[in-house]
């Protein structure tokens, strides 16, 4: 109760352009924006380029954010993924440099010389399909609700959750054939 | 083990995984955001909150045809589209009744415009009036053609600019006479700064046909203002009895002596006036203060007061101008703007 007042807080502060609200906002969305970013363009420095971008972008949408209904974090990712969709598409037209950093290969010694449990997730993860992939991140790592999700992907809440859980199903598969090769 | 993990652990597990590395806007992307911001709502002073206004809600798409439920914006709507249709009808043909004429012309329909059409028809009603020679009817019919010359566009004067001054300069000797103590200058000067067929227009449409009649060269194009021209109050005006200002440089009949005071011309105005000692009318106005001064029996004063660039007079500014003549046992002040 107390953290969703809080939210609405935030949120009117924002919604008036509240400079110091804003700045607060971006440290705190910084990493993971970045972390999505960087996982779907060509270079860290792209990626950074592309949060600063959609920071950009999202306040000179102010007018729109404000009557968006959506939690900042959730039009933000949601802009984010616009920015990098963008790029993506520049890069592919410019038949440049790969589009993201991926396991390519489906050797499952790649899976064996992987280290600690959490490399296996990453690794496993690295597999999924691209849309599995962004489902499950910005479940996780940008920390958005099914339905915040929903509205980013333009799906709704009850596919997103279906589609959540065939995306762990595929993960769990991943990581139960790189267990078996590793035995 | 860890594939057989249920859907909220793995989650969890992928989380931690997916930790991102602790980074931070660098200084330029704070700076960025603090100038979008600042575009936006205005400076931020120690966070003090600018207010900024939002849409309550957004308006749905369909708002303008619920508002059109309100029961007199339905009829006016239907008044509208009921007359815009019979204004696209008449269209081809532009015979319109005025007040479709109107609503034709706001919409932006190819009509003739309704201040265009009512000149026309005061053009009309003079030509009969002089063709009668009814002097009391060219006399209304000129002052009522002054006026609403002085209110079209640049656009529609130049549709009727040479027609007009034709019948005005035509129309002089009657107002002259019907006016003694030169009461008529006032329409046949009704513009400031006008040179060219313009004269009557109350626009500096120093463009067009020059109907000068002195030695003026008028070099056509914008500006007509080099050339010599004699201004010649119709009449005597040694006995003020006629000093009628005729703008458009006159048919060169009288003795008045013109001399024209080079306006100063504008930045980036050109330099009209500035290069006639003497010109028709007074030049176009040169440039800004265009001033001509005849100080003769009858003595002429007119200020013209143009627009630096003097671009043909296209304001209403440039039809202020002050006429007096001032013959024996006359004046007659005239601001016509």
């Amino acid at each position: 109760m107390e953290e969703v007042v809080e939210q609405d807080g935030e949120i009117a502060r924002l919604r008036t352009g509240d400079a110091r609200s804003w700045e607060a906002l971006y440290r705190r969305v910084y990493p993971s924006m970045l972390a999505y970013a960087e996982r779907r363009v060509s270079s860290k420095e792209e990626a950074q380029d592309a949060v600063s971008e959609a920071m950009t972008r999202t306040v000179a949408g102010l007018d729109r954010f404000a009557v968006a209904g959506a939690t900042p974090e959730a039009w933000l990712f949601g802009v984010l993924r616009h920015v990098v969709l963008d790029r993506q598409r520049r890069i592919y037209r410019q038949r440049d440099l790969p589009v993201r950093r991926e396991v390519t290969t489906d050797d499952p010694l790649e899976l064996v010389v992987v280290g600690d449990e959490q490399a296996a997730v990453r690794a496993a993860f690295e597999r999924l399909p691209d849309r599995d992939r962004e489902l499950l991140e910005l479940r996780v790592v940008a920390g958005l609700s099914s339905d915040e999700v929903a509205s980013i992907l333009d799906m709704r809440p009850g596919a997103v959750r279906t589609a959540q859980a065939r995306a762990l199903d595929k993960l769990r598969a991943i990581l139960q054939r790189a267990e078996e090769v590793r035995r | 083990m860890m594939p057989t993990m249920d859907d909220d652990t793995l989650l969890a597990a992928v989380a931690a995984a997916l930790t991102p590395e602790p980074a931070e806007p660098s200084p330029g992307d704070i700076d960025a955001l603090y100038e979008v911001l600042e575009a936006l709502v205005g400076p931020s002073e120690d966070g003090i909150i600018v207010p900024f206004i939002a849409p309550a809600s957004p308006t749905p798409a369909w708002a303008g045809v619920h508002r059109l439920r309100h029961p007199i914006a339905a009829v006016v709507a239907a008044a509208v589209l009921a007359t815009g249709g019979v204004a696209a009808a008449g269209v081809a043909t532009d015979h319109l009744p005025g007040p479709t004429r109107n609503v034709a012309y706001a919409l932006g329909l190819p009509v003739t415009s309704p201040a265009l059409e009512a000149a026309q028809g005061t053009l009309a009603a003079l030509t009969t009036a002089l063709a009668d020679h009814d002097v009391a009817r060219i006399q209304s019919a000129a002052a009522l053609l002054a006026r609403q010359l002085a209110a079209l566009s640049p656009a529609d004067l130049a549709q009727i600019q040479v027609s007009a001054a034709t019948l005005l300069l035509r129309a002089d000797p009657y107002l002259a006479a019907a006016s003694p103590g030169g009461g008529t200058g006032s329409v046949a000067s009704a513009g400031g700064g006008i040179s060219g067929t313009a004269a009557a227009a109350g626009h500096d449409q120093s463009g067009g046909t020059d109907l000068t009649s002195g030695d003026g060269t008028g070099a056509g194009g914008r500006d007509h203002s080099a050339g010599a021209a004699t201004t010649s109050p119709t009449g005597s005006s040694d006995d003020g009895s006629a000093g009628t200002t005729q703008s458009s440089g006159g048919t060169g009949q009288g003795s008045t002596s013109v001399s024209v005071t080079p306006g100063t011309t504008g930045p980036g105005g050109d330099p009209v006036g500035s290069s006639a000692g003497t010109s028709g009318g007074d030049s176009g106005g040169g440039g800004n203060g265009g001033t001509t001064t005849t100080t003769t029996p009858g003595t002429t004063t007119t200020t013209a007061p143009s627009r630096s660039g003097d671009v043909a007079g296209d304001s209403s500014e440039d039809s202020k101008s002050t006429t007096s003549t001032t013959g024996p046992g006359s004046t007659t002040p005239t601001t016509i703007g």
